[in-house]
């Protein structure tokens, strides 16, 4: 065991260590933050147990349960690529724990991360991604059916009674007088049948993009129309759907030269401390390469062939490619949307925009999926670049100009 | 692992054709994970398989508690979000005194009134479950909600006790 082995491991930049795919990492990680960020961490004490037997005095260990505690030291495994299969096993083992321990406070957003942890902490390697997919089939199927059995979803009446009762959506009333129950009866519909969807699209492996399109148009409609983003679950989800698409093989940027780059580059280089992000201090320059700085320079899919895009349309482009970046924009943009007037405008902007982009989203990944393989490369000025193998995908040298 | 296929690599084979997991093919599914390098794996060959097994385990039987749910009316094992909003309050007698708020709350381990999102079949499981394993002759318990703001509903242990 070598030390820079060693310190690389601790990087907490680093995804997918000890044999862990990187989707199952980064699904660990981005569920553990959401619980401890969302305040999840306080697990609630003993109630009415499931069984009878687990209802018994928990010992404190200082001001911690010890399920707390063995939450805390999973999330730090997983964290810290330590040992994240355990670690994800112990976070798990702890929510399920406490689930069957207090039927009061069992809880979907307790209980999405619980079983995705537990994948991550039990699914083989090669098979992890669709086992994380079959997760989500299971959850929107289940919330599908649910729904699709209880009358007060058909005639509108769970939405209906929720908008009355809201500050917030103090234009209901009158809609209600002037169109009756129809808002809230399309609103239950299309919340079921965008379930519904969503777990067909997951059912299959090329329809991912377009049920991320559809969970999130979903997700940040709810939370448009309820004012709420039902803490850890949302996230979580949205981690599910991280860990269910193709990421890039690899990214490559290319900060500008001169006094500014030499700076960023140091800085880089003393924070990413292990060099998984392969980020280089001295980059020789070559003059066929020079290009106006600050472009942006992205390839994708075939990389062998000259394919660029700069400026807007480049990150058009990312979108258009990497569904991945809805899911990241809409944790980004989303939060904090309770209740207040600016997370209103966010939450109401980002729901126009995801139909807006999504849509010719799906149309365009339909053409493009057959690639066999991608590559994102990002370069913000002029010079050669070098390449992250951190996921062992070989590649050519850039193709950008 | 990379290497191509028919234009495709083979993690987007495996991605495609995940039917080693649907027909519960365990030996193709487990044959995926020999490059498998965490240290758990080198607990011995059979511990992979074990882990493969566990996880369809655990994924069916969560299809199970789906179907479960339809037929219990809880949604504890059909756990997806499946909203309905139960305003409730529960009000509780022992030996013909009425118990203090904080008292319910401290057996039931649930606020004594207030709103849920949950199907209102779950808040009465609770307070059954806990009535039911203390067996207190003389204790008796009430609980009144709405569901979705529709009638007012009563429901009590042992049936019929409540004043």
């Amino acid at each position: 065991m070598s030390r820079r082995w060693r310190w690389s491991t601790l990087n907490p930049l680093r995804v997918g260590a000890n044999g862990l795919p990187f989707e199952a990492a980064l699904l660990a990680r981005l569920v553990i933050v959401a619980l401890l960020v969302k305040g999840y961490d306080a697990l609630p004490g003993p109630g009415v147990a499931f069984i009878a037997a687990v209802e018994v005095e928990v010992p404190a260990i200082g001001p911690f349960i010890w399920p707390r505690l063995a939450f805390y030291l999973g999330a730090a495994a997983v964290l810290s690529n330590l040992a994240p299969r355990t670690g994800a096993l112990l976070a798990a083992c702890s929510l399920f724990l406490v689930s069957l321990w207090n039927m009061g406070s069992f809880s979907q957003s307790r209980l999405l991360p619980a079983c995705l942890l537990l994948l991550v902490s039990l699914a083989p390697t090669s098979s992890a991604t669709t086992l994380f997919r079959w997760q989500v089939v299971l959850l929107y199927a289940g919330a599908a059916l649910n729904k699709s059995l209880d009358i007060d979803w058909w005639n509108g009446q769970f939405i209906h009674a929720y908008s009355a009762s809201k500050a917030h959506l103090f234009f209901y009333a009158d809609l209600a007088d002037v169109a009756g129950r129809w808002p809230a009866r399309l609103l239950s519909w299309s919340a079921m049948a965008l379930e519904a969807a969503v777990a067909m699209a997951f059912a299959r492996a090329r329809w991912v993009p377009e049920g991320i399109v559809c969970g999130l148009a979903l997700h940040t409609g709810i939370m448009a129309w309820l004012g709420f983003d039902f803490e850890a679950f949302f996230y979580t989800v949205a981690a599910a759907y991280a860990a269910a698409v193709t990421w890039p093989g690899r990214i490559e940027i290319q900060p500008p030269s001169g006094r500014v780059g030499v700076w960023i580059v140091g800085t880089l280089a003393r924070v990413e401390w292990s060099g998984i992000w392969h980020v280089q201090k001295a980059v020789p320059m070559s003059p066929l390469r020079a290009a106006p700085t600050g472009a942006l320079c992205v390839s994708a899919y075939h990389v062998d062939r000259v394919d660029r895009r700069t400026g807007a349309a480049a990150w058009r482009y990312l979108w258009l490619h990497h569904p991945t970046l809805l899911v990241a924009a809409t944790a980004v943009l989303a939060y904090p949307s309770s209740y207040t007037p600016l997370g209103w405008v966010r939450v109401a902007l980002l729901t126009a925009g995801l139909f807006v982009v999504g849509v010719p989203a799906m149309l365009d990944s339909r053409r493009s999926r057959n690639a066999d393989e991608r590559a994102v490369r990002i370069e913000a000025g002029p010079g050669d670049s070098r390449v992250g193998a951190e996921r062992g995908r070989g590649h050519g040298p850039s193709s950008c100009p | 692992m990379y290497g191509v296929h028919g234009g495709r690599t083979v993690a987007e084979e495996r991605l495609l054709f995940p039917s080693s997991l649907i027909t519960c093919n365990i030996g193709r599914a487990l044959g995926h994970m020999h490059d498998d390098r965490d240290i758990s794996t080198s607990a011995g060959s059979w511990w992979p398989g074990v882990r493969g097994t566990l996880v369809l385990v655990f994924l069916m039987a969560q299809a199970a508690g789906i179907v479960w749910g339809r037929v219990s009316g809880e949604s504890f094992w059909a756990w997806a979000p499946h909203d309905s909003i139960v305003d409730y309050a529960i009000d509780a007698w022992h030996g013909g005194s009425v118990v203090a708020r904080a008292a319910v709350e401290a057996r039931y381990g649930l606020p004594a009134g207030g709103r849920r999102y949950e199907p209102a079949a779950d808040l009465i499981a609770v307070v059954r479950t806990r009535d039911a394993r203390l067996q207190q002759s003389d204790h008796c318990v009430r609980v009144t909600y709405r569901v979705n703001e529709g009638a007012r509903r009563t429901w009590s242990w042992p049936a019929g006790c409540a004043p």
